[in-house]
């Protein structure tokens, strides 16, 4: 039950930390006798002989009710007939209106029906007889006469009669001619695949394509429809003929009987082309696999189209990427050429004054050690003059700064090793020879 | 075995059998005559003993020998009882302190006991019932007006067995009417779970009144109320008497107090006064009432109700009066099922409609067939259950229970009162409701349970009684004001709960929060809050 009233939010005065409080008891209850019928007073009975709540009754009575169907069945070999009660009224019936009862109803297969085999309806007729016959009846003081038997036997001899069968099955009041409402939201599988299994008791191709389910592969649900458009009924309206009137035996009464049924046939059947036509429009406008089908198509169709349109632009773009690669790699090699002059440049510089400052070292190192004269001559202005050439002449000779550089150490060795007037004097004559 | 069950109604002036046809109805079976009413009437004549529409049949030739009424007697002492000794009426006599007839039959005299008649009744029945069915009646379940005692009960329950049927329970003759009309026994479906009934059964020869509460499919009888001078016999004498008059208009024959003549033209009236509720006017014939002189002639129907308007004032009085003693008002009552044949009356149904103008009266059940469906539907119940186990549901310690006094509901922001157990529920009883929350992004609830009170009475206003010419012309009436619902106002706050927490960023009113309030025997409460879409949920208890 749904209330008109909207819970507030909790008073100002309500603390945080709280969720309930009881003021007050109920008014004490009284006593009084409730009647005992009706299920929801069993249910109560029950409740308390077993001192239930009622969530825990509600449970124990579902299961107990799981159980009970799935138990049941199976002892008896009619079980497959089920237990069906007989109708008073159908027992009361005419046999004279044999033609207008339930034949499947009186023989006890209302739920069978069409479906109903060959051997289920001798067993389901042994069953009534045994129970109808007219001398078992009259043992236990009946009052009917064998009126019900006599239907039974009608009956019986349509359901057996497989021509007989075809035309009443046709006419079957109890099973639908429904066309599901289009515009139902109800599952779309539930509501047409019994559609289907119903109507396919009228083709005279079997088996029967079914509807399927959402999990059912195109092919199928292609071949489905195709199918139904073409499909081959049976069906037949000769169990509505309107019968001859008794007492017109002449001959063109009859031709005329048989001219209005013939015609009162083909208009039915036409009818029930159309019905089943719409049927199957109906379905196919509704199916959702067909709607996923086309999806499908379409996307498939739409993929191809953007994958051409993705190789094509990549090769543009490779085609880019390759330009723009040799058009860097050149503008490098030209900077690197660039460069390198650059470097060469810039070495001769420091070589340059590396070997300037090697000379320098060394006309350092002659002057601070005698001009690289014998130890005790003194260095006359001649002397130094001479030294001083000399030293230019080896300078001269030395090539390149690694020259330079052992030049130096070999004189910085003699220094050490005071003997530098003669290391001088062999490396002039080396040097400069 | 199969177990064929099927329910009795046994009343004074007609029975009938109802069985569970394969389309899930109950249907009322009917004879090789097609008739579904058998008259309970037994009746000797020469070797013979008949029951039903032949014992009827006598009844105007041979009235001394037809047992008639007989129902009333069961259970009553000789003393108790009234006796009409007369031409028209069978003698009756003393057996150990048990009225019995006195009969003429098969050239003797003899006595029969009333619970001895009501067992060859109650065997034709039976009879009846198994001829239909083509098999053994296995089980049935008869019903009893409120006012049998216990010790009737088991006169009636004693006499069945030795019928030979097998009684699986005995029930109430409203609650039985309730049943066949479904009255609140789908709580579920949309139909309310809680409502007010006011049954009227007037059959043949009593007006039965019963308020009957249903809570969640259980019935409470809150209130009867009965005249056994009101029913379709007094009716149909009041159609006696026309004829009589007329009868002495025409052939100057005053028949007034000659029991036989009127005997006869009571056989007649009664027809037409059947067919008088459907046509505004029927013919009633009568061949030689007195001195070799025939009646022949018709009724108007307005002529008939004029003639009752006393019967039909007392009908309307015993509603007020029930009404008032169980303080109801006429916007109280949520349904009126309509019970046994007199009340197929037009007159009879529109004055109730002054009554109640909007109650919904139910017409969906023949009226006379409603306690005899209602019996085979409990009997089809129980059908498979253990007799110890039907004995022990009707056990005292099952049937009484404590009930609701007042009203236990929520309040609205202006102090309305919306109530989710009304006053009068058996208990345990537990409801569920479904309420929204009243801002939007609200993440806390409250809910507050109240005990409440109805609103006084409002003061009733003296009707003036209009002479009822019992024509329709009741057009210039002054605004008529309908009946009042009843309406509560809180006293008591009993209980508060908070759920918090709630799902953020609701819609006002857009939460579904399911409150489920239950009550136990002694009156404790408890109160479960819950979110139904995130779970969330809170339950309290009282100490
Ligand atoms: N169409 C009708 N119009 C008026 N009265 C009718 C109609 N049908 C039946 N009655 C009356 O209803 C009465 C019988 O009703 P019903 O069968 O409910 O009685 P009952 O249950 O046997 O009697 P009781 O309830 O007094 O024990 C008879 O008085 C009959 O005249
Ligand atoms: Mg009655």
């Amino acid at each position: 039950m749904v209330l008109d009233f909207l819970l507030p939010s909790p008073p100002k005065s309500w603390s945080a930390d709280k969720t309930s409080s009881f003021h007050a008891k109920i008014t004490t209850p009284t006593k009084a006798a409730i009647e005992p019928v009706g299920r929801h007073f069993l249910a109560h009975a029950r409740r308390h002989i077993h001192s239930r709540t009622f969530s825990e009754d509600e449970k124990v009575v579902s299961e107990a009710e799981a159980a009970a169907r799935s138990a049941g069945d199976g002892e008896q070999d009619n079980s497959d007939l089920g237990d069906e009660p007989e109708d008073p009224a159908m027992l009361r019936r005419d046999p004279k209106d044999w033609k207008d009862q339930d034949q499947y109803a009186v023989l006890g297969l209302s739920a069978l029906r069409y479906k109903a085999t060959e051997d289920q309806i001798r067993r389901a007729h042994r069953r009534k007889v045994l129970k109808h016959h007219p001398d078992k009846k009259a043992a236990h003081g009946g009052l009917h006469d064998d009126g019900f038997f006599k239907c039974i036997q009608k009956a019986f001899e349509t359901l057996m009669d497989p021509v007989k069968r075809r035309q009443w099955d046709s006419v079957d009041p109890a099973v639908s001619d429904s066309i599901p409402n289009a515009k139902s939201k109800s599952d779309f599988y539930k509501s047409y695949g019994p559609v289907f299994e119903r109507e396919s008791r009228f083709s005279n191709t079997q088996p029967v394509p079914q509807l399927g389910d959402a999990n059912s592969a195109q092919d199928q649900v292609e071949g489905f429809y195709d199918f139904w458009y073409k499909f081959d009924s049976w069906r037949t309206f000769e169990w509505m003929d309107k019968e001859d009137g008794e007492g017109h035996d002449s001959r063109d009464d009859k031709r005329y009987f048989e001219k209005k049924n013939k015609a009162e046939r083909a208009k039915l059947k036409k009818e029930d082309n159309a019905r089943l036509r719409e049927i199957v429009d109906q379905a196919l406008s509704l199916d959702p696999r067909i709607k996923i089908f086309k999806e499908q198509a379409n996307k498939q169709r739409n993929a191809k189209r953007r994958e051409k349109e993705e190789a094509e632009q990549r090769a543009a773009e490779e085609a880019a990427a390759a330009a723009a690669a040799a058009e860097a790699a050149r503008i490098a090699a030209e900077e690197a050429e660039k460069k390198g002059r650059e470097d060469g440049k810039k070495n001769k510089e420091l070589l340059k004054r590396a070997v300037r400052k090697e000379k320098k070292n060394l006309k350092a190192l002659i002057k601070d050690n005698n001009y690289f004269l014998p130890a005790g001559q003194t260095a006359g202005p001649a002397e130094v003059e001479k030294q001083l050439e000399a030293l230019d002449a080896l300078l001269d000779g030395a090539k390149g700064l690694d020259q330079l550089e052992s030049v130096r150490q070999t004189l910085e060795d003699g220094v050490k090793n005071g003997n530098i007037a003669e290391v001088f004097k062999a490396e002039v004559a080396k040097r400069s020879a | 075995m199969e177990s064929v069950v099927i329910g009795i109604n046994f009343g004074s002036s007609n029975s009938s059998i109802a069985v569970l046809a394969p389309n899930g109805h109950f249907n009322v079976i009917a004879n090789a005559d097609g008739e579904r009413m058998i008259p309970s009437v037994v009746g000797f004549s020469g070797d013979e003993e008949f029951s039903g529409t032949q014992a009827l049949q006598q009844a105007v030739r041979n009235p001394k020998n037809t047992l008639q009424g007989f129902r009333k007697l069961i259970g009553k002492k000789f003393e108790e009882i009234k006796i009409s000794s007369d031409v028209t009426h069978p003698d009756m006599v003393s057996k150990d302190g048990v009225p019995a007839y006195k009969v003429s039959f098969k050239d003797q005299e003899h006595i029969f006991t009333v619970p001895a008649v009501v067992t060859k009744q109650l065997k034709h029945i039976l009879e009846e019932a198994e001829a239909y069915l083509g098999s053994k009646v296995t089980g049935a379940v008869l019903a009893v007006p409120t006012y049998f005692s216990e010790h009737q009960r088991e006169v009636l329950a004693k006499s069945a067995a030795d019928a030979g049927i097998n009684v699986l329970q005995i029930i109430q003759e409203p609650v039985a009417a309730a049943l066949a009309y479904n009255f609140g026994q789908n709580p579920a479906k949309g139909d309310a779970q809680d409502k007010t009934a006011l049954v009227l059964d007037m059959g043949a020869s009593s007006f039965d009144i019963t308020v009957l509460s249903v809570r969640s499919g259980i019935y409470t009888i809150l209130e009867t109320a009965h005249d056994e001078a009101l029913g379709g016999d007094a009716f149909t004498d009041e159609l006696v008497n026309l004829v009589a008059q007329e009868f002495k208009k025409k052939t100057k024959v005053d028949v007034s107090s000659n029991k036989k003549a009127l005997l006869k033209i009571r056989t007649a009236a009664e027809i037409t006064k059947k067919q008088l509720a459907r046509s505004a006017s029927a013919p009633c014939s009568v061949e030689s009432v007195a001195e070799g002189l025939d009646y022949h002639g018709s009724i108007n129907r307005l002529r008939f109700e004029l003639a009752s308007t006393k019967l039909f004032a007392k009908c309307n009085q015993l509603i007020e009066h029930i009404l008032e003693k169980s303080q109801l008002t006429a916007g109280a009552i949520d349904e009126i099922l309509l019970v046994g044949g007199a009340t197929r009356m037009p007159k009879f149904q529109s004055k109730l409609r002054d009554i109640f103008p909007e109650t919904t009266m139910r017409l969906d059940q023949e009226s006379d067939e409603a306690i005899t469906v209602g019996c085979a539907a409990q009997a089809s119940l129980i059908a498979g259950f253990e007799k110890e186990d039907i004995v022990a549901s009707t056990k005292e310690n099952i049937t009484v229970t404590p009930h609701t006094v007042k009203p236990i509901g929520v309040v609205g922001s202006n102090d309305e009162f919306f109530t989710i157990i009304p006053n009068h529920t058996p208990l345990p009883a537990k409801r569920v409701f479904e309420f929204g929350q009243a801002a939007a992004g609200q993440q806390e609830v409250y809910f507050a349970l109240y005990e409440g009170e109805q609103d006084p009475l409002p003061p009733k206003k003296e009707k003036v009684e209009k002479v009822d010419i019992g024509s329709d012309d009741e057009e210039e009436d002054e605004e008529e004001e309908l009946p009042a619902k009843p309406t509560y106002h809180k006293t008591t706050l009993l209980a508060e709960v908070v759920l918090k927490d709630l799902p953020a960023g609701a819609k006002a009113g857009s939460l579904h929060i399911e409150a489920t309030v239950h009550v136990d025997v002694s009156g404790k409460t408890s109160i479960t809050l819950r979110e139904k879409k995130s779970g969330k949920q809170v339950r309290a208890e009282s100490a």
